[in-house]
């Protein structure tokens, strides 16, 4: 008898892991969309960190800017208008999206494989999706990111002029790399599916 | 994914077991497959054939391969 395996997806890990995706999901969207949009709604001062100011005096802010150093550099703009609120909206949007995707596509793998048929071509295609929204995604979010936080950073300190700034690290590259890898595994698929057909009509 | 791969072979296991009386189902049990599999090489469906199928047929038939199978002409 083949030895149980301890790392078999039951029906319980199959539900819980849709239970995370959809709480993440539900927060990402909340937190990066939801609360900012309701922020704006009701007329709070916008707050959004920004980079590169940390060499920035305090006192160099624009007028209606207040400026705080910590560990990071906080401005709170007295009276946003569109532009600064849509600038800081659309990034955590933009990953809130591609977080969305990634997720409804990992639900839908996640249903073929709970009823035992992971090798189809629409899985295939749903993991290329998975790893198009993970690569071109990461790219998009350091492109979108880059863009908005000059722009904030253009209208929270005197004399700043830069048009992107982003730091980056190296656990950056996580995202695309975990893609790619996702995209290569889509190929193995594609070589199941083909392998799935020829034992469909084996007697 | 259906691999649309069009053959000619034709399976004789009707004759066979018309000629030795013998049900499907009796000839699935002495050979070990499902009667459902047999049905899909009875009628032609069938893509391949394991040389372990193949054997175990050719003994409970009492016959050889080019007897159960033929190729038709294109």
């Amino acid at each position: 008898m083949a030895a149980k395996d301890p790392f078999k997806f039951s029906k319980t890990d199959f539900q819980l892991t849709r239970l995370v995706a959809g709480l993440a999901a539900l927060a990402t969207l909340v937190i990066a969309v939801v609360k900012p949009v309701a922020a704006w709604v009701v007329g709070d001062p916008l707050v959004a960190e920004v980079e590169r100011l940390a060499e920035t005096p305090a006192d160099g802010a624009k007028p209606g800017v207040t400026l705080t150093h910590g560990s990071a550099v906080t401005a709170e703009f007295a009276d946003a208008g569109a532009s600064l609120w849509l600038a800081s909206i659309i990034p955590g949007a933009l990953f809130a999206g591609i977080l969305i995707v990634v997720l409804w596509l990992l639900w839908r793998l996640l249903g073929d494989v709970e009823r035992g048929e992971p090798f189809t071509l629409a899985n295939v295609w749903r993991m290329r999706g998975i790893a198009w929204a993970m690569v071109g995604g990461a790219f998009l979010l350091f492109t979108v990111d880059g863009l908005a936080n000059a722009y904030l950073t253009q209208h929270a300190a005197e004399g700043a002029s830069t048009m992107f700034t982003n730091t980056t690290t190296a656990s950056d590259l996580l995202l695309p790399g975990a893609g790619f890898l996702i995209g290569a595994l889509a190929e193995a698929f594609k070589r199941g599916v083909v392998l799935e057909g020829d034992v469909e009509g084996l007697v | 994914m259906a691999v649309d791969e069009r053959h000619r072979v034709v399976c004789h296991l009707d004759d066979l077991l018309e000629a030795r009386g013998m049900t499907l189902a009796a000839l699935a049990d002495e050979v070990g497959v499902t009667v459902v599999n047999l049905s899909v090489l009875k009628n032609n469906r069938a893509k391949a054939v394991r040389f372990s199928t193949l054997t175990a047929l050719c003994d409970v038939l009492d016959c050889q391969p080019g007897d159960l199978f033929t190729v038709t002409g294109p």
